[in-house]
């Protein structure tokens, strides 16, 4: 079998093959060119970059990625032309590998087969029963040998075993390298968090300019972005509740000149206070331009459950906006009696210690669900995803993301480059991640599924909705 | 046709900039209305969006996937898309050779006159589409139909929390992304039989629903993309997310407005849809649109005499105004 080194990380697992140098090249405009003439439109390029970048990643065998490569309608002949591009350009080599990695996170029992979850592909594959046995025999990483001759002896002889093994590498459940590294590689901040409230003001034209160029500064220099291509809003807003809902609605006409261009919903995030303010939120999201969402923030850990009761009771005052969601910080659980805020508002839950609630199987199905979303940097083994989400305070300070605890990146008169060069080197080091996210070289990254309550892995079956990253 | 005017829910301001506006407006449009609203005088709510569905549990059985015995008559095959080069091939196939003629040929109005196929590219990249539907002749494609992945949010809310507690969920519900006849084969009978083996498939697949696109709670132009399968077929409306929007409507004037409109008001258990049938009845839709839906309580206004009787004749209770 003929598995995908990187030639940039040869020792990092999932590292992109098509990196940000690779697509400013053109590399993708060359595959498109090779395509029939009705695939040449527009946005082609990019479109097919975006899916590329998913499927072109270290440690997949070659089988599995001509299949990918087919089932997006690139022809077997212009596929392996552009393998051996990249080949030849040094981008990647294809070789054995010595070690196995299983990327399997969650399985249940599926009709007659098993459906399995996988780290690092979007859909959910069903597989029979017996090539599921054979992939519980990889712990993790593994040496080939040793997994192979595991597998003669459970399946009882070396051509099955060596067949299953292939059937598994073509499905793509199983990745080859010599080294797990986490890839230090990415495609650039994939949104912007501004801070917009300064004690109890908001920040003025001068500071929004400053803001807006580095900010349009920064995604100049990546390719997806520069094309307008973001998988999430790529501007988000925080700021303090009073601050904001005191400011009147001027302010937000005025910003929504600014920020139209951005995208069609910029998210606000407001933080729920000790003494809030007598506000429907409604009512002032209402009388707002529609470009802005309304999200709340509460900390559970001063004070934030009474705030988020207060929410529940205060007849819908002060619920998050009709697509808005509330985020809630907690240290290790967060109380049940906060349920019924799961039936009403879509929840996402920051712990800064493994959460270990929610496996009553007699708590609501909702609540038990925004506590396994939470577990998702430990399921999938890898970082929280920060440095994707990176954050600028009032007085312009550049941070990993915006919650507590982040690290500095630098200062916006910076510039965006020399921030980047510090996000850069921050990726390197596998560090960045805030109190409430994980390094992907921790050893909470590199557990194991097994350690998921059982409510958990119970429910992951039923959904599951794969995010690239999980900072806010 | 652009609505006369559309307003921004303001709270109470709304209700008297609606009142102040109304004797130069007959219909305005009032956006994002708060979604637990008490009833507001001359304001009729209407619901976030309007999913149309056929039924599978009630739909009728296709016959078995047979080849006519006299070898006249087309042979349908249904097959789940499993992204391989050559079904890939037959997809691309069906919207050059098939759908992009009928559109060519034949004008529907609402639909843009330049359809272009980079929305396909996209699509078929993120593996949007779940099965493909085709009607044979002659060995040749003359028919078919991409069934999606159904999001019950629609063309109308692109971002979001999904909408767990609706009874259309992406688990029993497939939409009909496109549905398309070459125009020298169309007709009712080759729409009804290609969605009977689409629903047939998706039945013995476990959905229940075959859905439409999402339209909102007002629909002003009545001329939709695949009007042809939607006015052939049985549909049931389900009304998403409460109220999203309110509506001042004066029937009266309202019917002197060149375009056919209408609404789906959600106030209290019982849904309803109204239709303003302004234009003649020969150019009107309103019999096949009213005749397609089912599961809702339908009224009828016109100011014409003569469309009145034409829905009165069709079994639809019809207000002279």
């Amino acid at each position: 079998m003929q598995w995908l080194v990187s030639g940039a990380e040869p020792e990092s697992l999932y590292a992109p093959i098509l990196t940000e140098e690779r697509l400013r090249a053109g590399a993708v405009r060359e595959l498109v060119k090779l395509l029939p003439w009705y695939k040449r439109t527009l946005q082609m390029e990019p479109t097919l970059a975006l899916h590329l970048t998913s499927v072109l990643r270290s440690g997949f065998e070659r089988s599995y990625l001509l299949r990918q490569l087919e089932s997006l309608d690139i022809p077997a002949d212009v596929a392996e032309r552009f393998l051996r591009g990249l080949e030849d350009d040094g981008a990647c080599r294809f070789a054995e590998t010595g070690l196995y990695y299983n990327q399997v996170i969650n399985e249940a029992a599926f009709e007659k087969g098993v459906v399995v979850q996988c780290q690092y592909m979007k859909n959910r594959l069903v597989v029979s029963e017996t090539l599921a046995r054979c992939l519980r025999l990889l712990d993790g990483l593994m040496p080939a040998e040793e997994y192979r001759r595991l597998l003669s002896e459970h399946i009882g002889g070396e051509e099955y075993a060596r067949r299953a093994c292939q059937s598994l590498a073509k499905q793509g459940l199983i990745l080859g390298c010599d080294a797990a590294r986490p890839t230090t590689l990415d495609h650039g901040p994939l949104r912007w968090n501004i801070e917009i409230t300064d004690g109890a003001r908001l920040i003025g034209a001068e500071e929004w300019e400053l803001r807006l160029r580095f900010v349009e500064e920064s995604f100049r220099a990546f390719y997806f972005q520069s094309k307008n291509i973001f998988p999430a809003p790529p501007v988000q807003l925080w700021g303090d509740l009073r601050a904001v809902t005191e400011s009147g609605v001027d302010y937000f006409w005025q910003l929504y000149f600014k920020l139209q261009k951005f995208g069609a919903t910029v998210p606000v995030n407001l933080r729920l206070a000790s003494q809030q303010p007598e506000v429907d939120l409604h009512e002032f999201g209402r009388q707002v331009p529609s470009l802005f969402t309304w999200n709340l923030v509460a900390d559970l850990r001063r004070g934030g459950a009474q705030l988020v009761e207060g929410v529940c009771e205060g007849g819908g005052a002060l619920r998050p906006g009709v697509r808005g969601t509330l985020t809630l910080l907690a240290e290790r659980e967060v109380p049940a009696r906060l349920a019924p805020v799961c039936e009403s508002a879509y929840v996402k839950l920051y712990f800064t210690e493994r959460p270990e609630s929610a496996t009553d199987p007699g708590l609501p199905l909702k609540f038990r669900r925004a506590v396994h979303r939470a577990c998702k940097p430990h399921m999938r083994r890898e970082g929280c995803g920060a440095l994707l989400s990176p954050y600028v305070d009032a007085s312009g300070g550049v941070y990993t993301c915006a919650l507590e605890g982040a690290v500095g990146l630098g200062h916006i008169q910076d510039g965006a480059r020399a921030v980047e060069q510090n996000r850069q080197a921050l990726l390197k080091e596998s560090k960045g991640a805030c109190s409430f996210g994980l390094n992907p070289c921790s050893p909470e990254a590199r557990g194991r599924g097994e350690e998921l309550p059982q409510a958990c892995r119970d429910d992951a079956a039923a959904e599951w909705t794969l995010q690239a990253f999980n900072c806010p | 046709m652009n609505l006369p005017f559309k307003l921004k829910w303001l709270g109470p301001e709304t209700e008297d900039a609606c009142a102040s506006l109304a004797p130069y407006q007959p219909l305005i449009h009032v956006q994002r209305a708060p979604a637990h609203c008490e009833p507001i005088r001359d304001l009729t709510a209407l619901p976030y969006s309007v999913t149309r569905v056929i039924d599978l549990s009630d739909a009728p059985r296709a016959d078995d996937d047979r080849a006519p015995e006299n070898g006249r008559g087309p042979t349908f095959e249904v097959s789940r898309l499993e992204y391989t080069s050559r079904e890939l091939s037959s997809v691309y196939e069906f919207y050059f050779e098939v759908y992009s003629k009928s559109t060519a040929l034949a004008y529907l109005r609402g639909q843009a006159l330049y359809t272009y196929v980079e929305w396909l590219h996209q699509d078929l990249l993120a593996q949007r589409f779940v099965a493909f539907a085709r009607a044979f002749a002659d060995r040749k494609v003359v028919a078919g139909c991409l069934l999606k992945r159904f999001s019950a949010s629609g063309a109308y809310d692109g971002e979001g929390p999904p909408e767990e507690d609706s009874a259309l969920r992406e688990e029993n519900t497939v939409g009909v992304a496109l549905c398309a006849a070459h125009p020298q084969h169309a007709s009712p009978e080759l729409y009804t039989s290609l969605l009977a083996r689409a629903g047939e498939w998706a039945r013995r697949e476990g959905y229940s629903f075959l859905a439409a696109a999402s339209e909102p709670g007002l629909v002003v132009d009545g001329g939709r993309e695949n009007a042809a399968w939607l006015f052939g077929s049985k549909t049931k409306p389900f009304l998403h997310r409460g109220v999203g929007a309110l509506l001042y409507c004066d029937l009266g004037r309202c019917s002197y407005l060149p375009r056919d409109f209408y609404f789906y008001s959600c106030e209290g258990t019982e849904p309803c849809l109204h239709y303003v049938a302004n234009v003649s009845p020969g150019a009107s839709r309103a019999v096949p649109f009213l005749s397609s839906l089912k599961g809702i309580r339908k009224l009828a206004h016109t100011r014409r005499g003569e469309t009145r009787g034409v829905l009165s004749k069709a079994g639809f209770d019809c207000e002279l105004l």
